[in-house]
């Protein structure tokens, strides 16, 4: 099978959100039919935010924790790993292989500039979690209005 | 026919399109080794509390609810994937012994071990010299 598919999505503006929406619909049908999809990029990955932080949750099964590197450049997040298939013995053999595998590459731009010292990865359940504390010079300030 | 290609047939043949809500289907690797058959099930977000493996009249049943996310007082700004209830059933063929199936669950990834029954399971057939 081939590697991952990955792509450079700067996607705050998220234009494609509601496309993402429709295919997932699509996906999820069929997958109630019993047909597979491929998505598009790996890790799919959820972007949550309030004023003091924001959080990249991915869902990436059956990881070692050391085979997952994440960085942070300024704005840019970037997830990379690679899942193994086990290797077969002489006298085993696949009868059905759908789980993906090789090595991926996911690339976030952020809305803020993060604090890479600040910023902590969790991995429970083959869920990759990234806290990015928003730094206090990106946090919106409240603008005392005069008179 | 070979017991895996019971697995698969009797799978097509019985779908089932009727659940109480939507399920996300688990991606499988199925390994066959001489002595079993080795299913790998994708169920990121899983927890052992949340998972349900069960056998009955040859049909194995695998469901998984994932744990909720820790997302209180967050906005969701890009989504890019759902979270829900994983289940997928396959039909055992006759030359497995469901009833002594080894599960074990780790990082998201369910590891089955359904041993072969003794006959279906290789042995070594000594050559005497005559």
């Amino acid at each position: 099978m081939a590697l991952w598919n990955w792509r450079i999505d700067p996607f705050w503006s998220d234009p494609w959100g509601e496309v993402d929406r429709a295919m997932r619909e699509v996906e999820r049908l069929a997958n109630t039919l019993g047909v597979r999809t491929q998505r598009r990029a790996f890790p799919a990955v959820n972007v949550w935010s309030n004023a003091d932080k924001a959080v990249v949750t991915a869902e990436i099964p059956g990881m070692d924790k050391d085979d997952l590197d994440i960085t942070v450049t300024g704005d840019v997040l970037t997830i990379r790993g690679s899942r193994e298939p086990g290797d077969l013995a002489d006298e085993e053999r696949y009868v059905r292989q759908e789980r993906g595998h090789g090595s991926f590459v996911r690339t976030l731009s952020l809305p803020f500039g993060a604090d890479v010292e600040a910023v902590r990865a969790t991995y429970n359940r083959g869920v990759l979690r990234i806290e990015l504390p928003r730094p206090e010079t990106e946090k919106p300030a409240k603008v005392q209005i005069k008179g | 026919m070979s017991e895996e290609t019971q697995v698969v047939k009797a799978e097509r043949a019985a779908p089932e399109r009727v659940r109480e809500e939507p399920a996300f289907t688990p991606q499988v690797d199925v390994v066959e080794t001489p002595e079993s058959m080795l299913v790998l099930a994708d169920l990121p977000g899983v927890a052992k509390e949340g998972l349900d493996v069960t056998q009955k009249s040859g049909m194995l049943t695998i469901q998984g609810r994932p744990e909720p996310e820790e997302v209180e007082g967050l906005k969701l700004d890009h989504e890019e994937y759902d979270v829900g209830r994983f289940y997928r059933r396959f039909a055992l063929g006759s030359a497995l012994d469901a009833d002594n199936i080894d599960a074990t669950l780790k990082d998201g990834v369910l590891r089955l071990v359904i041993p072969k029954t003794e006959e279906f399971r290789p042995r070594r057939i000594e050559i005497s010299s005559g």
